[in-house]
């Protein structure tokens, strides 16, 4: 029987960065002839289709505006069982995409074990998550790691804080972008610098009004870009989302998108003055990737992909690296563009044959 | 010819915050100094009232002079009897401490700011004078006057007095050596910035170097983010949410020498009250703080928490230096009562009657 390459999205939201990850590799993996599996574990283990995995992480965009100002959760995955209840096999690959998914079960049934990191911050930031989601990935990193054949991380970050646990870690890049056609029309009326990346305190969002202020403050009249925001909602985000509502949106000058479709982050990419990335710790780096891949600079804390860094913690050091980029533009960084096939092929060189 | 009067109103909160322990202290000073001409009164629907047995005050008329001695903005009986008294021929003289909700409309309901906006920009066209505390506030004021397009009848500043907490009664609750913020956990403050200098400081010094920082003081607006992260396992932190101001005035006693953060504050009663007291403080340096702490107090950006760790790192370096620094103090430091402060408020309005 051929092998199948079960893809362990347990835990994950819908609109991640981690979920959107793994419908990505999980349609390249299908273009390189690969059978391949989504499921997770909900009490019992519960198989979707690809599509059906597209349709669950997917969360349509929403706008905040003055008159909006929604009950904001976080969302749970919205449970679709289809398909076949078996379970894999000795020939089969399991890879978890979260510290979540039910290892013993898998392993018990003889299929190898890999874990694909997006980012492990429960695990490097606990700060930034529940305190539960912390606990449950201590847990399962520690049942669960002695069962791993391997662990592929996305950044130097992950992969140090993996291979504190004794898994063999692979470094791979991952696909450079989320593939949106720009729209048409502008973004946006007026020049704007483009925040993209998971709103919340993993997202350093709550750093970007005190730099904006800063900014108003420090520079002549008319020369201070919009700022849009964009990205998913992670935890601890209702402060900083109920100060962009109190100011009115800084008086007019914000927007926040939350899971912006791939065609709004590239139109909002090609359109932008620059972009800018507060997440020091993110492990795909989306919002930095997306970007570059439509031609924009990109002021990223990450300390991959090229771009040069800064602390995101200090408001005051990102106030004076955007006055600086915006008074002397940068040179654009090379474009490291990476197709997510590319990022399949890495992938399938390092699963057991 | 009918005796003059000052009517003093004040408006009475339960909170034990420095500004509304800075009102009362005032207040008392001022009907001390002069206990037949001042009149406390307060707003009622009926009219103005005395604050003990809400006895009816008559109305005043050309010869008197209604102080507001705190915002009033949450009483509703209040603007109308100013009008009429302004009507009538009293002079309306104003204490503003600050404008922080038309500065930072972020860090408070937009109800809150609509209300304090349309109160501060009635107060300014009724008043004949407006006492402020610092030089911050009358620039906040005079930008605020030019964008509603009112005239400026006449802006004082007089400092206050330095001293706003009780006598400490009790022992720190806290022991050994330790560093003090005493200010309610709110966003307004800062918090997250010296939080982060911490977090700096202690990867930078030896085990045992670095003393715990004490964050003392209610919990305020928009902090549950911040709370999250706090209920982790900080053992650099102490967080003590129902510090009331006894507890407060023990602290500051008992610490090595206190923070305080706040990027826009009209004064900064924390820095001036360290200061009365003997004690080293930091302090933002921005708003009205650098007027409180005058030359003894030390500076840092509030949007940088590198600067934040540097000021902090050189002075537990050096163990001469916080000797040195409260020998400075002590030798320079003017402390200034709140009888002063009311013989300095009485003197500039007697030139209105």
């Amino acid at each position: 029987m051929a092998r199948r390459i079960w893809i362990d999205v347990t835990g994950l939201r819908p609109g991640s960065d981690a979920g959107l990850y793994g419908l990505h590799l999980a349609r390249a993996l299908v273009r390189a002839g690969e059978a391949v599996q989504p499921c997770l574990r909900t009490p019992s283990l519960i198989t979707l289709s690809v599509e059906t995995l597209a349709e669950t992480m997917h969360v349509p965009p929403l706008e905040l505006t003055d008159s909006n100002r929604p009950r904001l959760t976080l969302r749970d995955q919205p449970l679709k069982s289809e398909g076949s209840p078996e379970l894999p096999g000795p020939q089969d690959i399991v890879l978890f995409l979260s510290l979540r998914g039910d290892g013993s079960r898998m392993a018990a049934r003889g299929a190898q074990l890999g874990l694909l990191a997006t980012n492990v911050t429960t695990l490097s930031r606990p700060e930034w998550r529940d305190v539960r989601e912390v606990e449950e990935a201590h847990i399962w990193l520690r049942d669960t790691a002695p069962l791993l054949g391997f662990a592929i991380a996305q950044s130097d970050e992950s992969a140090a804080v993996l291979r504190q646990s004794g898994v063999k870690v692979f470094r791979t890049m991952r696909g450079a972008a989320d593939g949106g056609v720009p729209d048409a029309a502008p973004a946006h009326p007026r020049p704007f610098i483009f925040a993209s990346g998971e709103i919340g305190e993993a997202g350093q969002t709550r750093q970007l009004l005190p730099v904006w202020r800063r900014l108003l403050e420090t520079m002549p009249e008319g020369s201070v870009p919009d700022l849009i925001i964009a990205g998913p909602l992670g935890p601890q985000s209702g402060d900083v989302l109920d100060q962009l509502a109190n100011s009115h949106f800084i008086e007019g000058r914000a927007r926040v998108i939350l899971y912006p479709s791939p065609a709004q982050i590239a139109t909002f990419a090609r359109d932008c003055v620059f972009a800018i990335s507060m997440s020091p710790a993110t492990g795909w780096g989306r919002g930095t990737l997306n970007a570059q891949c439509m031609g924009a600079s990109c002021l990223s804390a990450f300390l991959s992909h090229g771009a040069v860094p800064f602390d995101p913690e200090n408001a005051a050091a990102v106030a004076a690296r955007i006055r600086a980029w915006l008074v002397d533009p940068a040179v654009k960084p090379p474009l490291f563009a990476r197709s997510w096939d590319d990022a399949a092929r890495d992938l399938l060189r390092i699963l057991p044959q | 010819m009918t005796q003059s009067r000052i009517l003093l109103c004040v408006f009475p909160t339960a909170s034990q915050n420095e500004w509304q322990l800075a009102t009362d202290a005032l207040a008392e000073a001022l009907h001390l100094a002069e206990p037949e001409l001042v009149q406390p009164v307060r707003a009622a629907p009926s009219g103005w009232v005395r604050p003990n047995d809400r006895a009816p005050v008559p109305a005043p008329g050309p010869d008197d002079i209604v102080f507001l001695a705190s915002v009033g903005w949450e009483d509703p009986a209040q603007l109308p009897l100013l009008e009429a008294a302004r009507y009538a021929g009293a002079k309306i003289v104003a204490y503003v401490h600050d404008i922080t909700p038309t500065r930072r409309p972020e860090w408070f309901a937009p109800e809150h700011t609509a209300r304090f906006t349309a109160w501060i920009a009635a107060i300014l066209r009724l008043s004949q004078m407006v006492i402020v505390p610092s030089s911050a506030t009358a620039r906040d004021l005079d930008a605020l006057r030019r964008r509603l397009d009112i005239v400026d009848y006449g802006t004082k500043r007089i400092r206050p007095g330095d001293s706003v907490l009780p006598k400490a009664s009790a022992a720190s609750p806290v022991a050994g050596r330790f560093v003090l913020i005493s200010a309610p956990l709110d966003v307004r403050i800062g918090h997250a910035g010296v939080l982060s200098a911490w977090r700096r400081l202690a990867t930078r010094l030896d085990a045992g170097e670095l003393p715990p920082l004490v964050l003392a003081g209610r919990a305020g607006g928009l902090t549950g983010d911040l709370q999250q992260r706090l209920a982790r396992d900080l053992p650099d932190v102490v967080v003590r949410l129902e510090a009331d101001a006894a507890e407060r005035s023990a602290l500051l006693d008992a610490c090595l020498f206190s923070i305080h953060p706040a990027a826009l504050e009209g004064w900064g009663f924390a820095v001036s009250e360290s200061l009365a007291r003997g004690k080293p403080v930091f302090a933002a340096n921005s708003g009205g703080l650098p007027e409180a702490g005058q030359r003894q107090a030390r500076y840092f950006d509030p949007l940088d928490p590198d600067d934040i760790a540097r000021n902090v790192e050189r002075t537990l370096r050096d163990p001469q230096e916080l000797p040195r620094w409260q020998r400075e103090i002590a030798q320079r430091f003017r402390p200034r009562g709140w009888d002063d402060m009311a013989q300095d408020v009485l003197v500039a309005i007697s030139g209105l009657v």
